[in-house]
């Protein structure tokens, strides 16, 4: 494709027990790596009977899409966690009127 | 009817890549043999180049190897020279001490003459001076030297005038004689009355080496004399003359006698390893250049391939852009309302190439005769899910505005099933406009503010009270901000596409659209491609909308 260096975004999972689950993000997420990170974490998504903490400590960036897609996440599973969240994407949460509903810290 | 064209051209479009791929192929076909046919040439021209080189090596090695050898082999006659010369001497030594006793010299001699022992089948005493009377004393069989060519005289002559000047064995191959013979004459180095001829049998001119002697793996032929003169043949071991293969000549001082020793290899005397090298060069060349042309054909057409395969996926790919455009269009409003006293205008940015189609749209929509909704929005994602959702929004937003307000109609949109079956998301930007009172209302559905440019340039952004996306929860209500706008100002919706940029801050991205803003300039469309051309990433590969709007001033003629 002729898309220069496509940003990827790295992802581990850790379960926390207790049906809850840490997903750690690294690197860019927009809308090219959205749908990949969906699809590799869906299985993860599925098992949280507790609750879903996202670290964001690491991602430098992330877009509306990618913020759609926690969105998405936090309508699956009964309560959702969005931690070390950095300024620049606290600001893309905020405009997009998603602070009260995302709570991130 | 447009769209009648875009589909014929669609159809031509691959009939016109595999009329191209055609003489495309053979042009590479043909250039592949050439780079091949180079590899070959040069490949053989070094491997031969190399053989060549080795087998000379091999060559001139094997040379250097035999005539070391023809030496080694004309030693061992040079060495037997002492053991004749001992008993000669000797003999000579008695006859002059005795006046040449026959009894006594009879007695010694026996020890050397006579087979089985004695190494000579002859010896005989001769007085110098007189030597034409023939031998004083005969021990075993008569002297075969006086028969011989040029007979004895000239000999024992040359042997009597060296007698008393310094110690000499005088040697004669007799090979033309009734038995082949060596005559040696010895005369002392003190001046006697008497010189010694003593005659050694030869073997057969043909004489087999046995398998296990040192020599065994060469072939010789021993010459007397300094040339290798047929008739002076002394020893071969080969039946037929000349030697087979590479030959090695030694000449070598014999007594007063020279020898010629002529040898040639029976087995590479360097071992088998440097004659096979040159093979062995010359096979592994070959293999080498047949895997070079290979690899070579192989990397050409694979790289060609991959060409024509990039070549094919461009034309899909345009192909495919094509379509995601066309249908993207259709999913947009063909035309703008006409309204007086307003300048209208919106685009659509597919965002870089590569991209198919988005979840972006604009809309204006006249309500009534004093109400315009402009409605910009953002469905999250991309394809063809996100561009259905964004349709369903759209028309939902249709339908919906004519009945209620954006506040009371936002929050019902986010029960679309498109949009909660495949969890996906909406911001909607509403600005209801009031023809008559250049005021507008604005409802942000979690989307980005409009922003407003002023007459003299003076930017700002419309920040009204953000609600939660479309989407997110069913159960959410919405809060719509009322704004004042002079004459001659101009207000844009946009998505997120035009201001967000990898590494920057949202707050950075929207200070440079407000920057552009203020310094564009012409009508309405011509303020807004030239905002999209500055404010816009070139890396991007998100969609972009843009809807604007300006109120032209009423003084204006």
């Amino acid at each position: 494709m002729g898309q220069e260096e496509q940003p990827l975004t790295r992802h581990t999972v850790t379960d926390l027990g207790d049906g809850s689950f840490l997903v750690t993000l690294v690197g860019e997420l927009d809308l090219s790596t959205t749908d990949q990170l969906g699809a590799a974490v869906a299985d993860t998504i599925a098992a949280v009977t507790d609750t879903l903490v996202i670290d964001v400590a690491q991602l430098r960036f992330a877009d509306s899409s990618g913020i759609a897609l926690w969105v998405s996440w936090s309508q699956r599973v009964p309560k959702l966690e969005i931690r070390n969240t950095p300024p620049m994407i606290l600001r893309v949460i905020q405009a997009m009127g998603l602070t009260t509903k995302l709570n991130p810290s | 009817m447009e769209d009648g064209t875009e589909e014929s051209q669609i159809e031509n479009a691959p009939a016109t890549g595999a009329g191209e791929a055609g003489p495309r192929r053979l042009w590479f076909v043909r250039w592949t043999y050439g780079w091949v046919w180079i590899v070959l040439i040069v490949g053989a021209l070094v491997t031969a180049s190399l053989a060549l080189v080795s087998a000379d090596l091999a060559s001139s090695n094997e040379q250097h190897l035999l005539g070391l050898r023809s030496k080694e082999v004309a030693s061992v006659f040079t060495s037997a020279l002492p053991d004749i010369e001992t008993p000669l001497a000797s003999a000579a030594a008695l006859a002059n001490l005795t006046g040449a006793n026959p009894a006594k010299f009879t007695q010694f001699a026996r020890t050397y003459v006579g087979l089985p022992k004695g190494e000579f089948v002859s010896m005989s005493v001769w007085r110098v001076g007189h030597l034409d009377q023939g031998p004083v004393i005969v021990v075993g069989e008569p002297p075969e030297l006086p028969e011989a060519k040029g007979g004895v005289i000239p000999i024992l002559r040359a042997a009597e005038r060296r007698n008393g000047q310094q110690a000499a064995l005088t040697v004669r191959g007799l090979l033309n004689t009734t038995e082949r013979r060596f005559a040696y004459v010895y005369a002392g180095p003190r001046r006697g009355q008497f010189i010694v001829e003593a005659e050694e049998a030869l073997p057969a001119r043909y004489t087999r080496l046995p398998a296990t002697s040192a020599y065994s793996n060469i072939n010789a032929a021993i010459y007397v004399g300094s040339h290798a003169t047929a008739s002076h043949l002394l020893l071969q071991t080969v039946h037929h003359l000349p030697l087979p293969g590479a030959n090695a000549t030694a000449v070598i001082p014999f007594g007063t006698e020279e020898l010629t020793v002529v040898i040639s290899a029976r087995q590479p005397l360097g071992g088998t390893l440097p004659e096979r090298m040159p093979w062995v060069i010359a096979i592994v060349g070959v293999l080498l250049t047949v895997g070079a042309a290979f690899l070579t054909f192989r990397l050409i057409w694979g790289g060609r391939r991959t060409q024509a395969l990039a070549a094919e996926n461009r034309e899909l790919y345009s192909e495919q852009h094509e379509i995601a455009q066309s249908l993207q269009r259709a999913l947009l409003p063909d035309a703008l309302p006409k309204i007086d006293g307003l300048a209208l205008a919106a685009l659509y940015d597919a965002g870089a190439p590569g991209v198919d189609i988005g979840g972006d749209w604009y809309d204006i929509i006249q309500l009534s005769a004093r109400r315009l909704l402009l409605v910009v929005g953002d469905v999250s994602g991309r394809g063809i899910r996100a561009a259905a959702a964004m349709a369903s929004v759209r028309s939902a937003i249709q339908y919906a505005a004519h009945a209620d307000p954006p506040e009371d109609f936002l929050p019902m949109l986010s029960g679309l099933r498109s949009l909660r079956d495949q969890g996906q998301l909406a911001t909607v930007l509403c600005i209801v406009i009031d023809l008559q009172e250049n005021r507008v209302q604005i409802t942000s559905a979690g989307h980005l503010p409009p922003l407003l440019v002023h007459d003299d340039g003076h930017s700002e952004f419309l920040e009204a009270e953000v609600g939660l996306p479309i989407g997110v929860d069913t159960d959410c209500s919405y809060v719509s901000s009322s704004f004042a706008v002079p004459d001659g100002a101009s207000l844009f919706g946009f998505t997120d596409g035009l201001v967000e940029r990898h590494g920057e801050n949202l707050d950075d991205g929207l200070e440079r659209l407000r920057q552009a803003a203020m310094r564009a300039s012409g009508d309405l469309e011509q303020m807004m491609s030239q905002i999209l051309e500055q404010v816009r990433g070139s890396e991007s590969v998100d969609d972009t909308a843009m809807a604007g709007v300006q109120w032209v001033k009423k003084n204006n003629p």
